[in-house]
């Protein structure tokens, strides 16, 4: 057995070799600007365009994941993907993410070819790539930088990850930052407040009706997400403009939380305390 | 017309799956209204439908909840009946009685001749008519449509039965899965059908690059499940992006997947069935024996890339796994993304035994297993032979990095 560029080796992880838990111990704030590639001027971006996007959720660790798709303006074989993950509780929860996307290939990762492209080019707070082949540019890339995960890998695009790689990272740090996010003060469920009080009474398995809620379609999902510990948003059938909230059968009090996105990766969480009884 | 059909729930008691339809919604942003059928939703299966679980209504009686309507000056007691109803049967005849000046009356209808065995997708129609009290001449009424799925049992974790809950099985996967698994009555039929599916009819091809999925976003999940059923499912997969573009190998890169999509997908599929699959995960798998990897030909060296030789030499060096993941029911491994690869002689050996088993068995042995393997099909095995059939150890070199085992892994989506 040769030393193949492809073969199965026995050396320890990703995790293992970048010391995870070390670098969790490091505490980094949080951006406080979205970030909206489609308004950023990334130098080595412009030959690209968005052919498709896509947007996901990641309950743990708390994250929302926007992927776009680029091909080249010109030569339509270069391809570029760019995930740009937002982790909402912060810094070691990218660094989790981090990890747990850079190891889900099912090819073995060259761990030993793998490049600290933290120290050796000054990209994010920690990060990483490495090439599939035999050749010296790397086909994968990921980084984090404060609370943001950014991911690239692509098509004839090897000689220029790094440069791009570069850019966003330049961009990210130039966002403000702060400690943790606050909820949305001008909150979509403000003007329900006002109206049915801050505390709304909601028959267990009945409705309460939310109205319309903005956010950015991204693909065939909308940018809105929602955590309550039963029941469910849903959308009207006949309007499907208005969303409603549809009770569980838990008779106590609950908290529903709604994260939407009007662009970019920063969401709005708007948070609404109700009880649900018999 | 004196008397009128107002609604009919299926779902009427959401707290039971013996006696009453089990909870369902249409998918991520749309819940099924109850009751499912009613002047809005006459024509519309996507709403108008309901699902059975046929282990919990199993010696139990069932009943659908329907609502009447009459003038308050007519008549107060009719009797109404159904013909037609396919699996759903026919209604006997029952008394309506319109008490105190009432204008609308509800009644239980018990589903008394029903045949809830077999997994599927049926579209019901029911011939309504009535009769006043005391008048030998039955009246037409109605003709109601609907879509009634039959899943084997009520479909486990990661969907629910919990009220209002987003998680309860979604009718955009099961109007494909039950006609998929159409005609099963077993967890292990089931399973197998929609593996098949999954390898060999949804234009799937595996990533000869990397390995990396495209509706797990990790290993461990979660899983696009809107996007599967969009893309995948239904076909209306982007035609942006590609893969490998400009090669022989370009394709759309949303129809590319690795093994986290295949098994979650698989596992995902035959539960909402009732067939209780899990995922698994399996690290430091090893190298390969010949296989096909779905949507590709003869391979022992999965990550070929865009123009690279996916079949090499039995123990040359080659790309492997560094891991996998499959499906298991009941301890035996499924797999939906990849096949053995088998030789003509192997092919003709293994007829053979089928043959001779089936003459001695005078044709009573069950040999869907045997067809199974002879396709190459790596299904319902132990895991041992699973193993066995997919894993080369047959050098020093291989049998070093072989040294996982699968462990299951919960998955959401």
């Amino acid at each position: 057995m040769n030393a193949s560029s492809n073969h199965i080796n026995k050396e320890p992880s990703l995790r293992k070799h970048f010391e995870i838990d070390r670098l969790k111990e490091t505490i980094r704030p949080v951006i406080a600007e979205n970030f909206v590639l489609e308004d950023q001027k990334i130098d080595t971006l412009t030959t690209f365009e968005i052919v498709h996007q896509e947007i996901s959720l990641i309950r743990t660790p708390l994250a929302f994941l926007r992927e776009y798709n680029m091909a080249g303006i010109e030569k339509k074989t270069t391809t570029l993907q760019l995930q740009l993950g937002l982790n909402w509780n912060g810094y070691q929860d990218a660094i989790e993410l981090l990890f747990a996307i850079s190891e889900s290939f099912q090819r073995p990762i060259p761990i030993e070819k793998t490049i600290n492209i933290t120290k050796e080019y000054d990209i994010g707070d920690v990060g990483f790539a490495w090439s599939w082949s035999v050749q010296k540019d790397p086909d994968y890339l990921a980084f984090v930088r404060n609370n943001i995960l950014v991911n690239l890998q692509g098509n004839n695009v090897q000689s220029l990850l790094i440069t791009i790689a570069k850019d966003i990272d330049n961009t990210l740090t130039r966002l403000k930052t702060t400690d943790h996010y606050q909820e949305d003060p001008k909150g979509i469920f403000l003007k329900l407040k006002e109206k049915i009080g801050d505390h709304p009474n909601v028959p267990a398995g009945g409705t309460l009706t939310i109205g319309p809620i903005p956010c950015e379609k991204v693909g065939n999902r909308h940018f809105l997400f929602f955590f309550t510990p039963s029941g469910s948003i849903n959308r009207d059938r006949t309007q499907p403009e208005i969303w409603y909230y549809r009770a569980g059968m838990e008779e106590k009090e609950q908290e529903i939380i709604l994260f939407r996105g009007m662009s970019g990766i920063l969401p709005l969480k708007d948070r609404l305390i109700i009880s649900v009884h018999k | 017309m004196t008397l009128q059909l107002v609604s009919i729930a299926f779902n009427y008691d959401q707290t039971s799956a013996a006696n009453s339809a089990i909870n369902i919604r249409r998918n991520r942003d749309y819940e099924i209204p109850i009751p499912e059928f009613s002047k809005e939703t006459i024509w519309d299966f996507n709403y108008n439908c309901a699902a059975y679980a046929i282990a919990e209504t199993l010696n139990e009686t069932v009943y659908i909840q329907v609502e009447f309507a009459t003038l308050p000056t007519t008549v107060r007691t009719y009797e109404v009946k159904a013909t037609g109803g396919g699996i759903m049967g026919n209604l006997d005849p029952i008394q309506i009685v319109f008490e105190n000046g009432a204008a609308t009356e509800t009644n239980l209808i018990p589903l008394t001749h029903r045949t809830f065995s077999k997994i599927g997708a049926y579209d019901i129609t029911w011939e309504w008519s009535y009769r006043i009290e005391g008048s030998n001449s039955w009246i037409r009424l109605q003709t109601s449509h609907h879509r009634i799925y039959l899943v084997l049992t009520i479909p486990p974790a990661p969907w629910t039965q919990d009220i209002g809950d987003y998680h309860n099985p979604w009718g955009d996967l099961l109007n494909d899965c039950c006609v998929i698994a159409a005609g099963s009555e077993d967890s292990v039929t089931t399973t197998r059908k929609i593996a098949k599916k999954v390898y060999s009819n949804y234009n799937l091809r595996y990533d000869t690059i990397q390995g990396r999925g495209r509706y797990c976003l990790t290993s461990s999940g979660p899983f696009s499940i809107d996007n599967w059923i969009d893309y995948v499912i239904r076909g209306n997969t982007p035609n942006n992006p590609r893969f490998c573009p400009g090669t022989p190998e370009d394709y759309p890169d949303k129809w590319i997947v690795n093994c986290y999509d295949c098994a979650t997908a698989l596992s995902f599929m035959a539960k909402i069935l009732g067939a209780n699959t899990g995922y698994n995960f399996h690290d430091n798998f090893g190298y390969l024996n010949y296989v096909e990897p779905i949507g590709r030909g003869k391979c022992n060296n999965p990550f070929y890339g865009c123009s690279g030789t996916p079949a090499v030499g039995p123990d040359d060096p080659r790309s492997g796994f560094g891991n996998h993941a499959y499906t298991k029911l009941n301890g035996q491994a499924y797999d939906a993304c990849m096949k053995q690869w088998l030789s003509s002689t192997q092919k003709a050996i293994l007829w053979l035994i089928i043959l001779i088993i089936i003459i001695f068995s005078c044709g009573q042995r069950n040999i869907a297993d045997l067809l199974d393997r002879v396709g190459g099909w790596l299904l319902n095995l132990s895991q041992n032979n699973y193993e066995e059939f997919t894993i080369d150890t047959s050098e020093s070199f291989e049998a070093t990095v072989a040294t996982g085992t699968p462990y299951p892994r919960i998955i959401d989506f």
